[in-house]
């Protein structure tokens, strides 16, 4: 209940923000909406009226707040479309990029952080020296380097583009470098975090009494360690995967994919206020949620978490 | 137990000290206070003209003359990475700086008043902690146009809840300490209190939380003009030089766009590691 109030809030604050910022802008709303552009008497009526500027701010807010909530995001003043058409046109490449990455970070992290651990000595050694590296590579510099190597060099990976029309598999090889740059600092970060918890479990009491009792050491592993490990673990994935929701924006401006990022870049760049605020808020409230789903998770995991208050870590969200 | 462990750090060897630093640590060190004398002494070491274009040498090869080769306009990559090393640090310390005195003072107010105020501006941290540091930013640059003063400001403001809620933890700790119960009993107020007394006692844990945010704070700005938000060209930042090398990575000249990230991974790193060395430091000296 609480966990729901505090999410709705969140939510409320953000719509605040992505609605007000227009108003908090300098200059007056108009200037601020149509981007500096000279505008005729009607198109400025047009404006006034579209957005309702004559209005008290309350009832702007609370009109647009409801047509958000119905999916009606208003027009673009560049292209003239609907706003809610140029999301869903691009909500699937963004969707797939986040989808692919995260699944890279669990598969890959996941398994390299349980390697160290396990294995411990000189492997342990270079995981950590290796995902350490890993977690200082922003995703931008990845994106360059990928491109640079598998796709300039090696010819293995198309340089740009999403593959849209090429089929499943075709996005999927048009998304592998965008998502391993995405991913690759998350998966340093979840590969560490994993070891770590890991080699807490690993030496307790009830894993060297499963031992003892001649439980073979798969299935200590499995039923013990890593069910108890995987606590820290989905928190850490929470955060993280909520952080690419962000970080896709950088990404897909990398790679020229037509997402949700780049159309939040280009609109920017160009001005189109109804469309900034549209994407703000569906990529805001995407993050919110996945960082809320560790919460919903880990309870399951762990019976013992239900009462317990999350508490926020890692780094701010991007 | 705990009275009678030995003050190790005092008896030892001022050499073996230092390499309880650990040799990681050192290079860190070593390698930001490198920068910090390029970016004073651009002028000086820079050895060609950062702006300086000749279009008869451009995508040149690492060479004598020009160490790192040169650009899609044959300008001096190693130039322009001296003098961009000038914004690049300046920009993400502004924001930390900004961050942890804003981060700090609340974090004390909070742990010194506790109570209804303090869970106040727990939750209302909270509700700021929902928006992505990045985002804030790229909206920021919509509504107040291009350059790196809108995201400094935004970023300040998404960056100062996660040290006001860190350091609170450790505030309210050192608050419940007995010496601030006998400063209160001398009749010290709690500014005076909290400044004076709380405050450097927890310094150490405050500069490692800035130094490991340091680092954020660098990747996103570097994000951000790469995205072409931030720093404008005539002038570069390591990421707009990420950026402009795109072409010339394309066309098989990877070496301008991927020197500049390379210092952009260096210095993260070693903000990482100088971080995590001072808050286990710290760690151990308060167990």
């Amino acid at each position: 209940m609480w966990r729901a109030g505090r999410l709705l809030a969140i939510l409320l604050f953000a719509s605040m923000l992505v609605f007000g910022a227009v108003y908090v802008a300098p200059g007056s709303p108009i200037s601020a909406l149509s981007g500096g552009r000279t505008l005729t008497p009607e198109q400025v009526q047009q404006l006034t009226e579209q957005y309702r500027l004559n209005d008290p701010l309350w009832t702007r807010y609370w009109d647009w707040l409801s047509g958000v909530l119905t999916g009606d995001f208003g027009h673009s003043l560049v292209s003239r479309e609907r706003v809610s058409t140029l999301i869903t046109d691009r909500v699937g490449t963004t969707a797939l990029l986040v989808v692919y990455a995260t699944v890279l970070i669990v598969v890959i992290g996941l398994a390299l952080g349980a390697l160290a651990a396990l294995r411990g000595g000189a492997v342990d050694t270079t995981i950590v020296m290796g995902t350490g590296a890993m977690a200082a590579v922003p995703s931008f510099v990845a994106a360059t380097v990928l491109v640079a190597v598998f796709a300039v060099k090696f010819g293995w990976f198309p340089v740009f583009g999403d593959g849209a029309g090429t089929g499943l598999a075709g996005r999927i090889w048009h998304l592998t470098l965008p998502a391993t740059a995405l991913a690759l600092a998350a998966m340093g970060v979840v590969a560490r975090v994993t070891r770590t918890s890991v080699i807490a479990q690993r030496d307790l009491e009830f894993v060297q009494v499963a031992r003892s009792r001649g439980l073979p050491w798969g299935r200590v592993l499995r039923r013990h360690v890593f069910r108890n490990a995987l606590i820290p673990v989905t928190t850490a994935l929470g955060i993280t995967v909520a952080g690419l929701v962000a970080g896709s924006v950088v990404v897909e401006q990398a790679f020229a994919l037509n997402g949700l990022g780049t159309l939040l870049i280009q609109s920017v760049t160009a001005h189109d206020y109804a469309v900034v605020q549209a994407v703000t808020l569906i990529l805001v409230t995407a993050f919110v949620m996945l960082n809320a789903v560790a919460d919903v998770v880990n309870p399951l995991l762990d019976p013992r978490l239900q009462r317990r208050n999350p508490r926020p870590q890692g780094r701010p969200g991007r | 137990m705990s009275v009678l462990v030995v003050p190790a750090r005092g008896l030892r060897r001022p050499f073996a000290r230092l390499a309880g630093y650990g040799a990681a640590m050192g290079l860190s060190a070593a390698f930001l206070v490198a920068l910090v004398l390029v970016a004073l002494l651009a002028a000086v070491i820079s050895p060609d003209d950062p702006d300086g274009t000749d279009l008869s040498a451009i995508f040149q090869t690492s060479s004598a003359q020009h160490l790192l080769g040169t650009d899609e306009l044959g300008r001096d990559t190693l130039s322009r990475l001296i003098w961009a090393t000038r914004v690049s640090l300046a920009a993400p310390l502004l924001v930390i700086c900004l961050a942890t005195v804003l981060g700090l003072l609340l974090a004390l107010a909070m742990a010194w008043f506790g109570g209804r105020f303090d869970s106040m501006v727990t939750g209302a941290l909270d509700i700021l902690l929902g928006f992505p540091g990045i985002l804030l930013a790229i909206l920021a640059v919509a509504f107040f146009g291009v350059g790196l003063t809108a995201p400094v400001v935004a970023l300040t403001i998404a960056y100062t809840p996660y040290f006001a809620r860190l350091i609170r933890t450790v505030a309210k700790q050192e608050v419940s300490q007995t010496y601030v119960a006998a400063l209160t009993q001398l009749g010290y107020g709690g500014l005076r209190t909290s400044v004076r007394h709380v405050a450097p006692n927890i310094l150490p844990f405050v500069i490692a939380q800035a130094a490991v945010l340091f680092g954020y704070a660098t990747v996103d700005l570097a994000a951000l003009s790469f995205l072409g938000l931030g720093v404008q060209p005539p002038r570069a930042d390591w990421g707009s030089m990420v950026a402009v090398g795109q072409s010339g990575v394309l066309q098989g000249h990877p070496l301008p766009a991927i020197s500049a990230g390379v210092i952009i991974i260096l210095t993260v790193m070693a903000l990482n590691v100088l971080g995590e060395g001072v808050a286990e430091r710290a760690a151990r000296r308060s167990r």
